[in-house]
């Protein structure tokens, strides 16, 4: 209120002035009528009483700032090179902050564009061991009838499958799933409840806007088209909102549960299998809250249903808690999320306050150069608070078009990254890769906003408040020189770069050597040519007898796991002769895994076709196994006993039907899981076969290259029905996949620790230039009174590289300190490496060198008749 | 806020001289000069009203919309710059004589007590 009156009159400045005179003028004129002209004599200065009534509407404040903006602009014009740099330098570091926060917006900030989403709970039971349960169908019809934690609740599956051709990740849903999650379409309709009203019924799809667009074409008239889907022709009936890409993991398209039969196969979801208490359930669910219902009451509350589900089984089946997982963002906004993005902010945060401190020391600099103005300043009367405002506004004035390159810069950043992600992942998966809506809204301009205003105070506040700081007689002596304190604010801000870049580039080093130590692991598979297959169970044996005959193949395998996708399952077994059990790496193959993957056998043989087949209890082992188990004997022969571990799901824990088997054969070790962690210390190969259930994969060795062989295949495959093929993945990207991480984490951290030495190196060369000039007189003095060339090179340079030695050292030491988080973690990173340490501390110094080596040779070529004249 | 010691006029309690203004204005719309004379002549020469410190007074209690100002013409025909009193004004004048009153009533206590 008062302040829109003070900015009106702001806005009417004259005619207030001129109304205020003229008020004034008349009082005096009417006084001096009344009073006689001497009376009116007695009234003082009318200026005095103008600028009283000014003051009143704040005019004086405003008045100055005004001041104080136009001197700024006038200060920068003069000198353009020095405000760009500082717009530049901070705006690049500002958009780099903003693009990590854009991810992290896009993932744990940016709620579903749902219906209420902080009402969305994702829910599981647990056991004492800390398991979670997926639910059977009664079950989920049970917690449905539970009133009170839930208003509603909805069931779904996650699927990966190919629809025309597309791998596509999506979800099999309750019919309720639109209702509830209260989300609209864009074409179409969403699905609704009578689509899922009959088991093996409502072969109907909503495809994701993105899946529409990326995969589909965006075409217009998909509502109302058949997609084929595992064979099953699916009428598309809707395209999703463009904000909502489905709820606990990104969806590409949505199917009614009811066709989890005809989709999925094995036993019948609805049928009276599953109603029995051992069948392991497949449901997840979401629920949302009852308005009213407070996360701990529903928790609670769940607990105690999940305890009276579970009544009647054996106690470690028993659930004795309930994990409720807020579905408002696509990443739930937890403190071990946090905790998993920090290195990211840290490490870009810190480029941040190398740029700063950049910045500061240029602005220091610069104060320093303009002491005999500030001097002048303070002895006619300027308070230190309006010079340090004055300073502010300078900075202010920067920190602004800063924020909007910084904007510019990550918007650029983002679309880079992106065509960058998409350009080097391998193929077969970039294809499936689904990138988050990563737009700009209000909370990352927030975020621009808060960091540059955070930045200009770092860079601003801190030589305003230093350069003012001095004493009347020295600043108007103009004598910063023999001041110490902006010197060590200087070295300071000196040495936490070059700390900050140590740690970026040891960090580098230490990642670029696990990426070295992954490319070199001997994996022993050989994946050239070899194709991985997947599709559902009902398909498999048809496939593989289509395959066998087909000329581009050379062999095919069927195997329950495939190798090189990332953790390894284990197994308890206890082999003979020995007292306690081994947890062991396992997976079930067929007999021409082997064959496939070119594994050589060492001793014994391999299972037959008959024993694969049939399921003979016959274990094939890896060398290391068969040292481990036993050190002194020959291992075939040996037998080994298997835990029996009952009602497990078997696409996790898949147990063979026996509770012994014979080793049969002994073959060269071979990665399995994880390339960064190493060989597996023991692998178990047990026997299976195409018509058998729970298999994951095919495996198909082909004569030609990858990609002819993939066509070859997919047409073979297209004649037994349309898209059965959930994915076809070449084996070398599979292997190329799990370098990846290490490329861009490589990648990532060698540009920000580059860019990082390089605002540095700008810096240190900026601060000594600065510092040879400021020593000029000195150095001319050395010089005439015969200093060597060499003791003055040696003189400018010791000084930086003193600076240079303590923050590289305590780089060092911080890294070694945050090293113990990263220790064991994975094999193939080792944060004591030392050779990155060298390497990352060498480059450092080196630049440091560099950078203060040319001023150095200015000051060398000081003429000191020159500079001794010059005062 | 107010007068400074060094200047011939009253010294005023701060705000004492709105309320007197608006107090003043209850009795309608009035200029400068006719308000700085209209409470000299109530006052009976007790109170005199320099520029100096009634035209920061009237910023004051425009900023606050209390008063509203507006050329006119005044009795002699002259030009002059009318000021009104708001409602709000008015409310704000019934509060301050309502703590005037009280603030008199216990300088009084005090002065009388023996």
């Amino acid at each position: 209120m008062k302040i829109w009156k003070r900015i009106r009159l702001l806005a009417q400045r004259r005619q207030f002035e001129e109304d205020l005179a003229e008020e004034m003028r008349i009082h005096r004129e009417m006084a001096a009528a009344a009073l006689g002209s001497d009376a009116a004599r007695a009234f003082g200065s009318a200026a005095m009483s103008m600028e009283d009534s000014r003051a009143v509407w704040g005019f004086g404040r405003l008045d100055s700032w005004r001041q104080d903006l136009r001197y700024a602009v006038r200060g920068f014009r003069k000198t353009p090179a020095f405000a760009l740099t500082v717009i530049g330098t901070i705006g690049l570091a500002l958009g780099l902050n903003t693009t990590v926060f854009s991810v992290f917006n896009a993932y744990l900030l940016k709620p579903h564009a749902v219906r209420d989403p902080y009402g969305l709970y994702w829910y599981t039971w647990v056991t004492a061991k800390g398991q979670g349960h997926s639910f059977t169908w009664r079950e989920y019809r049970d917690l449905c009838r539970q009133k009170g934690v839930f208003s509603d609740v909805m069931a779904y599956e996650k699927v990966f499958a190919g629809a025309d051709g597309h791998g596509m990740f999506g979800q099999m849903v309750s019919g309720n799933y639109f209702t509830m999650v209260g989300t609209g379409t864009l074409l179409g309709r969403p699905l609704l409840p009578e689509d899922a009203a009959a088991p093996g019924g409502g072969a109907v799809m909503v495809l994701s806007h993105a899946a529409w667009q990326n995969k589909f074409g965006g075409d217009p008239a998909i509502v109302g088209k058949k997609i084929f889907m595992r064979g099953q022709p699916l009428e598309v009936v809707g395209v999703a909102n463009p904000g909502f890409s489905g709820l606990e993991f990104p969806a590409e398209f949505w199917v009614p549960l009811t066709m989890h039969l005809p989709l999925i196969g094995g036993s019948d979801l609805f049928g009276p299998d599953n109603f029995g208490r051992d069948n392991p359930g497949s449901l997840l669910v979401i629920g949302r809250l009852h308005p009213g219902t407070s996360p701990d009451a529903a928790r609670a509350a769940l607990t105690a249903w999940s305890a009276g589900m579970t009544a009647d089984l054996p106690k470690d089946r028993k659930a004795v808690g309930a994990t409720l997982i807020s579905q408002a963002t696509q990443i739930p906004l937890t403190r071990d999320t946090v905790a998993t993005f920090s290195p990211f902010f840290v490490a870009f945060g810190l480029v941040l306050g190398i740029a700063c401190a950049n910045v500061s020391n240029m602005m220091l600099a610069r104060a320093l150069s303009r002491q005999r103005e500030i001097g002048i300043r303070v002895s006619l009367g300027a308070g230190r608070a309006r010079l340090i405002r004055q300073l502010l506004t300078e900075s202010l004035l920067l920190a602004l078009p800063a924020a909007i390159a910084g904007f510019l810069i990550s918007e650029l950043t983002i679309a880079l990254a992106q065509r960058v992600l998409y350009a080097t992942l391998p193929p077969a998966f970039a294809k499936i890769v689904t990138m988050p809506n990563l737009a700009p809204d209000a909370r990352v301009f927030g975020f621009i906003l808060l960091a540059s205003g955070a930045a200009m105070l770092i860079f601003g506040l801190m030589p305003a408040v230093q350069t003012t700081g001095s004493s009347l007689v020295q600043a108007n002596r103009g004598d910063f020189g023999t001041d110490y304190r902006p010197a060590r604010l200087r070295n300071t801000l000196v040495v936490l770069q070059v700390t900050v870049c140590a740690l970026l580039l040891i960090s580098a080093g230490v990642v670029l050597r696990g990426q070295r130590w992954v490319t070199r692991q001997n994996v022993g598979l050989d994946t050239h040519h070899v194709l991985d297959l997947r599709m559902v169970e009902k398909y498999q044996k048809r496939v593989v007898e289509r395959l066998a005959g087909e000329p581009a193949v050379e062999a095919i395998a069927a195997a329950w796991k495939a190798p090189l996708y990332g953790a390894t399952r284990h197994i308890s077994v206890l082999p003979s002769g020995r007292k306690e059990s081994i947890a062991a790496g396992y997976n079930f193959v067929s007999e021409a895994f082997f064959s496939v993957f070119r594994i050589p056998l060492v001793r014994g043989r391999i299972f037959t076709a008959g024993e694969a087949i049939g399921g003979a209890p016959v274990v094939v082992v890896s060398e290391a196994a068969a040292r481990r188990f036993w050190p002194d004997q020959d291992a075939v022969g040996q037998t080994i006993a298997i835990e029996a571990r009952p009602h497990r799901v078997p696409y996790y824990d898949r147990a063979p039907s026996y509770a012994t088997a014979h080793v049969i054969g002994i073959v060269r070790d071979a990665i399995s899981g994880v390339i960064a962690n190493g060989p597996e210390p023991s692998y178990i190969y047990f026997p299976t076969s195409p018509r058998d259930a729970d298999n994951d994969s095919l495996l198909v060795r082909v004569k030609e290259d990858s990609a002819a062989g993939q066509r070859a295949l997919t047409a073979t495959l297209d004649k037994i029905a349309p898209s059965i093929a959930d994915q076809i993945n070449p084996m070398d990207e599979v292997f190329a996949v799990q370098v990846y991480p290490f490329r861009v984490l490589f990648w990532l951290s060698a540009f920000l620790g580059t860019l990082a030495l390089v605002l540095t190196a700008s810096g240190i060369y900026g601060v000594m230039s600065y510092l040879v000039s400021q020593r000029t007189k000195e150095i001319g003095i050395r010089v005439a009174l015969g200093a060597d060339v060499r003791a003055v090179v040696a003189m400018v340079v010791k000084q930086s590289m003193r600076l240079a030695a303590i923050g590289t050292l305590a780089g060092v030491l911080f890294t070694l300190a945050v090293a113990p988080v990263f220790a064991h973690q994975l094999a193939a990173i080792d944060p004591y490496d030392v050779v990155a340490y060298g390497g990352g501390a060498s480059l450092v110094l080196a630049a440091v060198l560099a950078a203060s080596f040319y001023p150095s040779r200015r000051a060398v070529r000081i003429d000191p008749a020159v500079t001794l004249r010059c005062d | 806020m107010g007068m400074k010691k060094a200047t011939p006029e009253a010294d005023f309690l701060p705000g004492t001289l709105e309320m007197l203004i608006l107090k003043t204005l209850s009795r309608g719309a009035n200029h400068g000069w006719g308000i700085a004379q209209h409470i000299q002549q109530v006052s009976q020469d007790a109170l005199k009203i320099g520029e100096g410190s009634l035209y920061p007074a009237l910023q004051r209690l425009l900023l606050n919309s209390f008063v509203e100002a507006e050329w006119g013409v005044s009795d002699n025909n002259r030009r002059a710059r009318f000021y009104r009193i708001t409602a709000e004004g008015r409310k704000q004048l019934l509060q301050e004589k309502k703590s005037f009153e009280f603030l008199l009533a216990g300088i009084a206590r005090v002065m009388e007590s023996s």
